[in-house]
């Protein structure tokens, strides 16, 4: 079984995404900043993280760059309501395996996780 | 062009290009559209206004004339929920969104997936739900002006307080340095179909930076249709 780590200071979207997450058969472990994301990360070393940008303590992209740099091949999802340009080329180019932008299409989501699991 | 000029820039081409292709009615209908998706119901955008309010006659000014749809059921003693969020970047400013508590309570139904009827009182998770619902609403506005700044606009994380609605518009006001006499006041209606569900959204450009109504080309008040 996949294991998932949700990285959002929203108690509510962690919610909503472990619930989906579970149902479609992954593990769920959650984080509620980027500080905790990256502890959580090198824990655990879960398959892929689901990281939104802008959390308290360390946001989105600092943890990514973190995480990256300890485990190169790490996957991590970004998921933020901040669909724009620049920020999503940032993002890439600091080795974010996709985007998505909230509201997210529940299909697209399960179709990027098994994507950057390779099971698509 | 200075940072601040930039800033005055964006404001002004956001308050005069209010035609229904123009660049806020397209902010405003792509933040409908995600806020919609949130909730998987359709919803209206109507009664689009940008008021120029005296900073200590705020409450009265935008209840008292036409900038307020009166057949609504809220006035300014309605129980509110308000979410508030400041923008910073080239867009600086706050922004909120006012509901009813009880549209609060059946907009953390349907956000939660549950049954409408089953919220009875905000707990933290109904917070946690409607604080995100601002963060989207906001951050999908920002999104479509992005596009065509081209730099990054971000909000703050989101703060939610519960009172009067007079209360909630007077606490956002509160926070706003003194700098101009008067305020601009941008306000949108989102309804559901039924007309059983009213969102407020509300900007306010920051007067420290943009300065007076007069500067940005705003006369007393106006109104348009996305």
């Amino acid at each position: 079984m996949s294991k998932i780590l949700i990285a959002d200071d929203a108690q509510f979207i962690r919610l909503r995404l472990s619930k989906l997450l579970i149902s479609n058969g992954y593990e769920i472990v959650e984080a509620k900043d980027g500080e905790e994301a990256v502890q959580v990360y090198r824990e655990i070393r879960p398959d892929i993280v689901l990281m939104d940008m802008a959390m308290p303590r360390k946001n989105g992209m600092v943890a990514l760059h973190e995480i990256r740099s300890f485990d190169p091949q790490a996957k991590v999802i970004m998921l933020t309501a901040l669909g724009q340009q620049a920020i999503i080329l940032r993002a890439v180019q600091a080795g974010a395996k996709d985007f998505l932008v909230k509201p997210y299409d529940v299909e697209r989501l399960l179709k990027a996780l098994k994507k950057a699991l390779g099971t698509s | 062009m200075t940072m601040t000029q930039q800033q005055i820039e964006l404001w002004s081409k956001i308050l005069n290009n209010t035609e229904p292709g123009g660049l806020l009615c397209r902010a405003v209908r792509h933040a409908a559209q995600s806020l919609s998706e949130m909730v998987n119901q359709p919803l209206q955008i109507k009664n689009l206004k940008i008021v120029a309010v005296p900073l200590n006659e705020l409450v009265d000014t935008i209840y008292d004339n036409d900038f307020w749809d009166h057949s609504s059921s809220i006035n300014y003693e309605t129980e509110t929920v308000g979410i508030y969020l400041l923008v910073g970047d080239d867009l600086p400013g706050q922004a909120m969104l006012t509901l009813s508590v009880n549209d609060a309570l059946y907009m953390v139904d349907w956000l939660l997936e549950e049954r409408p009827g089953t919220t009875t009182k905000l707990d933290s998770l109904g917070c946690s739900a409607l604080s995100e619902m601002g963060n989207l609403v906001l951050s999908s506005f920002l999104n479509a002006i992005a596009e065509f700044t081209h730099d990054p606009l971000r909000p703050s994380p989101p703060a939610m307080m519960v009172d009067m609605l007079a209360t909630v518009l007077q606490t956002a006001v509160t926070l706003i340095e003194v700098v101009t006499d008067e305020l601009i006041v941008i306000k949108v209606d989102f309804i559901n179909v039924e007309n059983s569900l009213l969102i407020h959204f509300w900007l306010l450009p920051d007067p420290s930076i943009v300065g007076s109504p007069q500067k940005l080309g705003i006369g007393k008040s106006f109104s348009t249709n996305c």
